[in-house]
C-alpha cells in the first residue's frame, strides 16, 4: 500500500477517535485497531480514498459507535477530565493568590515599609495576606488567614469545575431524562 | 423504486448479520461484502461496524482476534447462543410483520381515501 494511502487510513481512524472519547479506553482502543483493519481489507479492494468515503460521515460513525455501546445510557460522564479541571480550578486560584501576594510583598519593599504587621485581602475571594516586619530589621514572616466563606467558595468553585468539566449530569439515565412513555 | 429503504434496513440489520455470521464466521468489512453479494448493493461501511458493536455488547455474538498475512489482526465474529436465539426469534417476528405487509397490501388502494366511518 502506497504511504498516503496509509496515512489516508490513519487519519480516518485518528478523526473517529476524536468522536469515541466517551468509550472506555480499552474499548476504544479495540474500535480503532478493528476500524484499521476493516479499512485496510477495504482499502486493498477499492484504494484508500474511496474505503474512508464508504465509512460516512466519521462524526455520524462516532456517534453510532457511542450508541452501540451505551444504548439509551449514552453518554456518560468523563471522571478523568472532571479531575484534571478541579485540579486545574484549584490551581488557578492557588496561583492567583501566591501571585497577588508576590505584587502585595513586592510593593511591600519599595515603599521600605517599616517595622509593624501589614495585612491585605488578595481578592474578594482570597485568603488574607499577611507580613509583619519585625523592628531588627530581620526578614518579614509571613502569615495567611483563611475564613470558612472562602473555603466554601473555593470548594465550590472546584466542584463546579469538576461538573462541567466531567460533565457529570450524564450520570442522568435517559428513563429519567426522557420521562414521557414511549408509544406501543 | 431502487434501492433500500434504510430505515426499514436498520431494523434488518442485526437479523441480516446474525444470519450470515450463522454460516460463517466473518469479519466487518467481509461481511459488508457479503451484504452487497446478497443484493444489498449499497450498503454503507459505516453502517455495518456499529451494528457489530451493538450485537457484541447485547452478548449476541462473539469475537476473536485472528492474525492476518496481509495486514493487522482481524476481529472474526459468530453468534452466541443468545444470538441463535434472537435470529430465530427476529425471523419469526420478520416473517409475522411482512404478512402483515402482504395482506395490507393484497388490494391495490384506491385512488382517494374514503371519509372517516361515522362515530
Amino acid at each position: 500500500m502506497r504511504l498516503v494511502d496509509r496515512l489516508r487510513v490513519e487519519r480516518a481512524v485518528l478523526t473517529l477517535d476524536t468522536w469515541i472519547g466517551d468509550l472506555p479506553r480499552r474499548r476504544r482502543r479495540d474500535v480503532r485497531r478493528e476500524l484499521r483493519a476493516d479499512l485496510l481489507a477495504s482499502a486493498a479492494d477499492v484504494g484508500a480514498r474511496e474505503a474512508v468515503r464508504r465509512l460516512g460521515p466519521l462524526r455520524r460513525l462516532g456517534l453510532d459507535y457511542l450508541d452501540a455501546e451505551f444504548g439509551e445510557l449514552r453518554p456518560r460522564p468523563n471522571g478523568l477530565h472532571g479531575l484534571a479541571w478541579g485540579i486545574a480550578a484549584g490551581a488557578l486560584l492557588v496561583t492567583s493568590m501566591v501571585a497577588g501576594s508576590e505584587a502585595y510583598s513586592s510593593g511591600l519593599r519599595s515603599a521600605h515599609a517599616g517595622a509593624g504587621t501589614y495585612g491585605h485581602r488578595l481578592a474578594p475571594w482570597g485568603p488574607r495576606y499577611i507580613e509583619t516586619y519585625p523592628a531588627s530589621g530581620a526578614d518579614p514572616t509571613i502569615a495567611w488567614e483563611f475564613d470558612g466563606g472562602m473555603i466554601l467558595l473555593w470548594l465550590a468553585v472546584i466542584l463546579v469545575a469538576v461538573v462541567v468539566g466531567g460533565r457529570s449530569w450524564r450520570a442522568i439515565p435517559a428513563w429519567w431524562r426522557h420521562r414521557a412513555p414511549s408509544p406501543a | 423504486m431502487t434501492g433500500h429503504d434504510p430505515q426499514l434496513l436498520k431494523g434488518a440489520l442485526s437479523l441480516l448479520l446474525l444470519r450470515l455470521l450463522a454460516e460463517r464466521e466473518s469479519y466487518g468489512y467481509q461481511l459488508v461484502q457479503r451484504l452487497r453479494q446478497a443484493g444489498l448493493a449499497e450498503i454503507a461501511e459505516g453502517t455495518v461496524y456499529p451494528a457489530l458493536t451493538r450485537l457484541e455488547r447485547e452478548g449476541r455474538v462473539t469475537a476473536r482476534l485472528v492474525p492476518s498475512p496481509s495486514g493487522p489482526a482481524r476481529k472474526y465474529y459468530r453468534p452466541s447462543p443468545a444470538g441463535y436465539r434472537a435470529m430465530d426469534e427476529g425471523r419469526g417476528a420478520w416473517r409475522a410483520l411482512a404478512a402483515v405487509v402482504d395482506g395490507l397490501f393484497a388490494a391495490p388502494p384506491p385512488v382517494e381515501p374514503a371519509p372517516p366511518a361515522p362515530g
